[in-house]
């Protein structure tokens, strides 16, 4: 028996309101809570309630034979929690049924793991404590933002008691190895590595309405048949797509919706895979062998690198200054100020600052609030310096009456 | 300009301004050299050449977004002409961040440099193509 393990990530940032420089010292309040709430109840109702409900259906059609896995991130619950708390709801829903698996990621959706390891096995914690407290399991498998992954992040996730780790690795360090099997983490045997069939994930997720792409229009009798040429010995498809595809990037007269629901029956019916849950996947199937990744690799881009997100020196610079700042982060408990931290670590903040053509189908440049990289960026860091601004004084009167305040290292943005 | 020079007396800031008025030639460009920044706040500009002079020299730019180059460049911080808040914020990011200065030097130069007037006119011959076998 054969598996289909249909993965979707949600998630929403907080965006940043436009910050001044004007406002420096001002104001330490740094969202725009009328964008991030119209953007939030407008992708409620064209995505996440409709394709739930969808879900829930067709679990209940196909009488368990239906089971999808979400990793839902922890800004996108926050925003849940103030705008649209009947998402949860539905989720929960969805988590009752028992085919339906939530996964563990970053708590902001951020890159942390490539600067932090400390702050990244917090932000994981957190997570998976929201997810546990939210549908009553606690995540046993792991996709870090944008499944981004490397030997060495896979290690870190195996050493928190994680069984597994989604990932996308492009096909130059695949070379001739196909994703339709599990591999083995090279730093640690017993983890297992999941990989992204890009092609059936993003026919779905990229090209669904492109009407000048050669296969369009996509059905899923059409697509059974292409499950139906994977060699026999391949035994795991992974599609791994982001949520909003649903009537937010597809839109609703796409027919997206109408495909969702006529793809079990016809995954069901006309070939020999099954829906399965990641951890179902991880029961049921054997790695096959190693898998070997130097340097962390991404998804959202044709090169497969981090470019989207650190490709241009506005990236790396915003990144670099943000973390420099996690010496003081560590000596600090105001509640405000860690909340803060969590949120302008998100990934999203980076990839407007991005300076390459954002792909198609991509769902980030959709939702992105700014004219361009560099008012991207100059927010980004008139926020920064602000929060900096606000650390170091309460970091410094905190300690000001133990020590000499000139043997404080203060991080200046 | 008068109104302008009488504006920075009333505020008691002319000691921080030079108004050069017109200039051309080569001393267009010894004044990019010393810059840090351009300005073209234009409340209407069928194109703007000016900003492409600038970025030629390697000068970081901030444009009206009521330009005709405003269409084509990337490189290059957009404005609206009446919003003068946000004029002075990225005057201030491209003085405070010289990483972002630094690469809307660089990229802006590239960018001034790949504006030739033969691609343009291949784009114009192309649409005339595309009309007569339509």
């Amino acid at each position: 028996m054969r598996s289909i393990c249909l993965y979707f990530n949600i998630h929403q940032p907080v965006r940043l309101k436009k910050f001044r420089f004007f406002d420096l010292g001002r104001s330490d309040y740094y969202y725009d809570d009328y964008s991030n709430e119209i953007i939030l109840s407008k992708v409620t109702k064209n995505c996440y309630l409709p394709a739930n409900k969808m879900i829930l259906d067709l679990i209940i059609q196909h009488q368990g034979r239906f089971k999808v896995a979400f990793s839902i991130s922890g800004t996108a619950i926050d925003q849940f929690k103030l705008y649209a708390p009947e998402v949860i709801e539905s989720f929960r829903e969805l988590a009752d049924t028992g085919c339906v698996e939530f996964l563990a990621e970053t708590y902001s959706h951020s890159f942390s793991v490539l600067k932090d390891k400390t702050e990244f096995k917090k932000q994981v914690e957190s997570h998976a404590n929201t997810i546990e407290t939210l549908f009553g399991i606690r995540p046993t498998i792991f996709a870090n933002t944008e499944l981004i992954y490397s030997d060495e992040i896979g290690a870190v996730v195996a050493d928190m008691g994680y069984k597994a780790i989604l990932a996308e690795v492009s096909s130059h360090i695949l070379k001739w190895r196909s994703p339709n099997y599990l591999y083995r983490n090279a730093i640690n045997p017993a983890f297992t590595v999941f990989l992204k069939n890009n092609p059936l994930s993003d026919d779905i997720a990229s090209r669904f309405s492109n009407s000048d792409w050669s296969r369009w229009p996509l059905t899923s009798p059409k697509y059974a048949s292409w499950l139906n040429k994977i060699p026999k010995e391949e035994k795991i498809i992974n599609l791994f797509m982001n949520y909003e595809i649903f009537g937010e990037h597809q839109k609703l007269d796409t027919g997206i919706f109408e495909f969702l629901e006529s793809l079990p029956s016809a995954v069901l019916r006309k070939t020999d895979f099954e829906f399965r849950t990641p951890s179902e996947v991880v029961e049921n199937h054997q790695p096959i062998s190693t898998l070997h990744v130097n340097y962390p690799v991404s998804q959202a881009d044709k090169t497969m690198e981090l470019t989207p997100w650190m490709g241009n020196d506005l990236q790396k610079e915003a990144f670099e200054k943000l973390y420099k700042l996690n010496k003081l982060i560590n000596q600090c408990t105001d509640q405000g100020i860690l909340k803060d931290w969590q949120y302008l670590q998100t990934s999203d903040h980076f990839y407007y600052m991005s300076t390459k053509s954002f792909p198609q189908g991509d769902v980030h440049a959709s939702l992105n609030p700014y004219e361009g990289p560099y008012e991207a960026f100059m927010n980004f860091m008139n926020v920064l310096n602000d929060f900096s601004i606000r650390l170091n004084q309460l970091v410094k009167s905190k300690y000001s009456h133990q020590f000499n305040i000139n043997e404080i290292e203060l991080a200046e943005v | 300009m008068n109104k302008m020079i009488k504006r920075t007396a009333q505020l008691k800031i002319s000691d921080k301004f030079h108004f050069t008025g017109f200039l051309k030639g080569d001393d267009v460009y010894k004044m990019l050299r010393i810059s840090n920044v351009y300005i073209m706040p234009s409340v209407s500009e069928p194109f703007g050449i000016s900003p492409l002079e600038a970025m030629q020299a390697g000068v970081p730019v901030i444009i009206s977004n009521q330009s005709g180059v405003s269409e084509i460049l990337s490189n290059a911080i957009k404005i609206n002409f009446w919003d003068v808040d946000a004029m002075a914020e990225a005057i201030y990011g491209i003085l405070k961040y010289p990483t972002m200065s630094k690469m809307l030097a660089r990229c802006g130069k590239i960018e001034s440099h790949n504006l030739k007037w033969k691609d343009s006119a291949y784009k114009v011959k192309q649409v005339y193509k595309s009309a007569i076998s339509a």
